[in-house]
């Protein structure tokens, strides 16, 4: 409460003091943008997707996972109220490159992802997301399906040395949700800074039939940013960005978050045009630390047994390039990174049942990683050029991956405790080629098709390697990691057709296929093999490589020239994936409470799991009074889902209409306000992706009926 | 211009190095309804679990058997046992003066009443 009153105050003495301010952003110099990792994509032959901060601050909500949705076939996977899990054309987790910055990586605490790298950035702190599809971004590291990139708010510099404000108070009824956020940034020609505050205090959402879901957390977090630059460009900056949560709650988990504390610190130096052959030269190091302490305290089962997991994740990398340009049409980029990940945590259980030993309530402690420890050290080169109406883009990469850890034991169960993997056999080396071709035909200035090919190669993550009996997968099964796990392989291609006429608007259509080898699934143990340690599930799946699988899709958008006060967006997006040769476990039918294997069968053909369905959006706006008064509705059509994975027991997913509506009041350069109203009709509907809650069949269901209204002060 | 900036600047970093107090919550352990006395464990604020053997002058005493703080989320433990035919101790925990959760002896004398769980949030 403290810390919103103080937050009130800040921005009411701000609010009041708006007639007497008389300063302009006319003096602002844009201080040269980090070159040597500035997104170059826009010309290249590779599908974006970005959303920027000005599109953010018109939106309602308290996660960025619920902003990415809005990209086409980009979803998330709902767990709870907030720290949505993104996939991308069908592909999530480890199969998506996600980072901050261009280059930073966050190994989350949770085991069942509840805090993905999302999850440790605030969506205020947020200056632009680009979504980058497909594996061809290689200069962002190992790019299996695509790049997902948050980049935090980048000062501006002035002539003279001047600090500017921002501010923005958020509320929205359905849960009580309300936002604070605060940017103090200024400096001059050599100096920049910025600091950020920000808040969050949200409740329990309704969904559209009334229902409570426990889905209430808190957040706070803050940054730091400075940087200085020297003649010619050469500049130097350090970065800080602490974040935490409490009581964060995830009814699709069999755990809520309790506590997370993040800290994420960045150097990064890098600078343009040196020479004539020179175009930029950058380097980055960081480090992220993740203290993250989940329980099921608030779960019925903790009646019997308390179990709180306690997880460090460290992340130590960085990187560094250089850019070479030849007859001021040959574009070359040489680079390395290197990324050291390591994980340690523990569960402790404690059986509150059972009587006291040796003066002390009965507890024991397991091991979710044992020192696990994660090596990958990356080279790439990209070479870019253009001859006459053709663009050619290429790039290798090669990588070299190892990994390790203490054998993995079952610690707790035993004297002494029974080793599932020995030490002999947690290691692992790698070494991963990837590489893509990409050519644009620029038929006019208007019309272009390119053709990209790639083949991108992951190494198995933390999880698929170590993870020690958890029920992780979208399956109710414990998972058992296998530290001998060939990488995966995805091949792809993409077709891209761009049309721009200037008076109607701009077309552009995708269309993608990709070729999985080796995909890691779980595959079943029988229980002569291993038992489950957490009770409830129909038994322990170890990752596997397993056959292949296909991704296709599509992807369209248009869009309206922004010139006109009339303006209009449409996206369509879909994607269908098939694996091959796919074993399934038969259930017992005659036992549905207690479900039990009974059997095992192969799929020649099964529906990977947890893929979206046919999805596309509308939206209309229209801006009156000179840009000062935006009224804006849209309309979101979702399918059903009936491809579903008979694997992994996936049910049918109806389909639904959304319709929202904002509108937005740009008062003057100082204040705006935006007002709307999500889900207007109250809908009571799930995304496919969405978890089921745990102990139950039934879907977590997404918010009802949501007003919100943000009010925003730049000074 | 220059003071209102280095005011909203100062609640700035005020507001963002506040971090809320954890609440403090007042737990009881109480045993009533016991013919004549019963054995208890219980947990204490430190964790540890004390054994004692208490006597009782007829059902309707209530004994207060031990008062602690803690935060939400800690664990709390009582475990009472009573053989006497006839006698069917019951079990309260208390929490911020509130009855938080409450258990009773069945017929079976020798099976303990166990009240446990975690504080609230």
């Amino acid at each position: 409460m403290h810390r919103n009153s103080l937050l009130v105050f800040t921005l009411i003495v701000l609010f009041s003091s708006l007639g007497a301010l008389s300063q302009t952003l006319s003096d602002t110099v844009m201080l040269k943008p980090a070159v040597i990792f500035e997104n170059s994509f826009k010309k290249m032959p590779v599908v974006t997707g970005t959303i920027k901060s000005s599109e953010i601050d018109k939106l309602a909500s308290g996660d960025i996972g619920y902003i990415l949705r809005t990209i086409p076939n980009v979803s998330a996977i709902r767990k709870g109220g907030t720290n949505l899990d993104p996939v991308v054309r069908g592909f999530k987790y480890s199969q998506i490159n996600t980072q901050i910055n261009n280059g930073i990586h966050i190994e989350g605490g949770c085991p069942n992802r509840m805090d993905p790298t999302s999850s440790h950035i605030d969506i205020n702190d947020i200056g632009k997301i680009e979504v980058l599809k497909g594996p061809y971004s290689l200069r962002y590291g190992p790019n299996f399906g695509g790049v997902i990139n948050y980049l935090t708010i980048q000062p501006v510099g002035y002539k003279k040395f001047e600090t500017h404000v921002r501010g923005l108070l958020s509320y929205e009824s359905n849960g009580g949700g309300a936002k604070q956020h605060i940017t103090v940034d200024g400096g001059n020609n050599n100096f920049y800074y910025i600091f950020t505050g920000n808040n969050l205090n949200y409740g329990n959402y309704k969904d559209g039939d009334g229902n409570i879901i426990k889905s209430s957390f808190n957040k706070y977090s803050y940054s730091g940013k400075a940087g200085y630059v020297l003649h010619n460009n050469h500049r130097f900056e350090l970065s800080y960005l602490g974040s935490n949560s409490s009581n964060v709650l995830f009814p699709a988990l069999p755990m809520d978050e309790r506590s997370d504390n993040t800290k994420i610190m960045a150097v990064d130096y890098n600078c343009g045009n040196i020479g004539k052959n020179i175009n930029l030269i950058g380097a980055k190091i960081y480090r992220t630390d993740v203290h993250h302490i989940m329980d099921n305290k608030l779960r019925s089962n903790s009646d019997t047994v308390v179990a709180v997991s306690d997880v460090h994740a460290i992340n130590t990398g960085g990187k560094a390039e250089i850019g070479l340009k030849f007859k001021e049409k040959f574009f070359l980029i040489v680079g390395g990174d290197y990324l050291n990940t390591y994980k340690d945590g523990t569960r402790t259980k404690t059986m509150i049942m059972q009587p006291p030993k040796d003066n002390n309530i009965p507890s024991k402690l397991e091991k979710l990683w044992n020192n696990a420890c994660l090596n990958n050290t990356g080279i790439y080169s990209e070479f870019r050029t253009s001859v006459r109406n053709w663009d050619l883009l290429a790039t290798i990469r090669c990588d070299l991956n190892s990994a390790k850890c203490d054998p993995i034991v079952l610690k707790g169960t035993g004297t002494p405790p029974p080793t599932l993997i020995n030490d002999s056999n947690t290691s692992s080396n790698y070494t991963n080629f990837s590489f893509n071709l990409g050519v644009t035909k620029n038929f006019n200035d208007n019309i272009s098709l390119s053709l990209t090919i790639g083949r991108g190669m992951r190494s198995p993550n933390m999880t698929e390697r170590f993870i020690i009996l958890l029920p992780v997968g979208y399956d109710n099964y414990d998972y058992l990691g296998n530290p001998q796990l060939k990488p995966e392989i995805n091949n792809e291609a993409d077709l891209i057709f761009k049309y721009n006429i200037e008076k109607v608007g701009s077309f552009e259509l995708t269309g993608f296929y990709s070729y999985v080898q080796d995909f890691i699934m779980g595959m079943y143990l029988p229980a002569s093999v291993q038992k489950p340690l957490t009770q409830g599930v129909l038994g322990v799946k170890q990752y596997e490589n397993t056959n292949s699988a296909t991704f296709t899709g599509f992807e369209f958008a248009y869009a309206t020239p922004t010139k006109y006060k009339f303006g209009a967006t449409l996206t369509a997006a879909y994607t269908y994936a098939t694996g091959t040769n796919i074993t399934m476990q038969i259930l017992d039918p005659t036992k549905i409470v207690s479900q039990q294997v009974i059997g095992e069968q192969v799929l020649s053909n099964d529906a990977m799991p947890e893929i979206p369905p046919f999805e596309a959006n509308i939206g209309i706006y229209y801006k009156f009074f000179k840009n000062k008064l935006i009224p804006k509705v849209s309309y979101r059509l979702v399918l059903a889902q009936n491809h579903i994975s008979q694997a992994f027991y996936e049910s049918k997913t109806p389909g639904f209409n959304i319709f929202n509506a904002s509108i937005t009041y740009n008062l003057n350069k100082y204040f705006s306000v935006t007002g709307g109203c999500n889900n207007i009709f109250n809908v009571y509907y799930y995304e496919h992706l969405n978890r089921r809650i745990v102990g139950t069949t039934t879907n977590l269901y997404e918010p009802g009926r949501n007003l919100f209204v943000n009010l925003i002060f730049n000074i | 211009m220059k003071a209102i900036k280095i005011i909203i600047f100062l609640a700035a970093i005020t507001l963002i190095s506040c971090s809320k107090n954890e609440e403090v919550k007042t737990v009881k352990y109480m045993v009533t309804n016991s013919l004549s006395g019963f054995n208890v464990s219980y947990s204490k604020e430190d964790g540890s679990v004390v054994t004692e053997h208490i006597t009782t002058a007829s059902p309707s005493d209530k004994k207060n058997l031990y008062s602690f703080t803690a935060k939400s989320g800690d664990v709390f433990y009582i475990s009472v046992t009573d053989t006497a035919t006839y006698s069917f101790p019951q079990v309260y925990v208390f929490v911020d003066n509130k009855v938080f959760k409450q258990n009773a002896r069945t017929d079976n004398k020798m099976m303990p009443v166990v009240v446990s769980g975690t504080i609230p949030f």
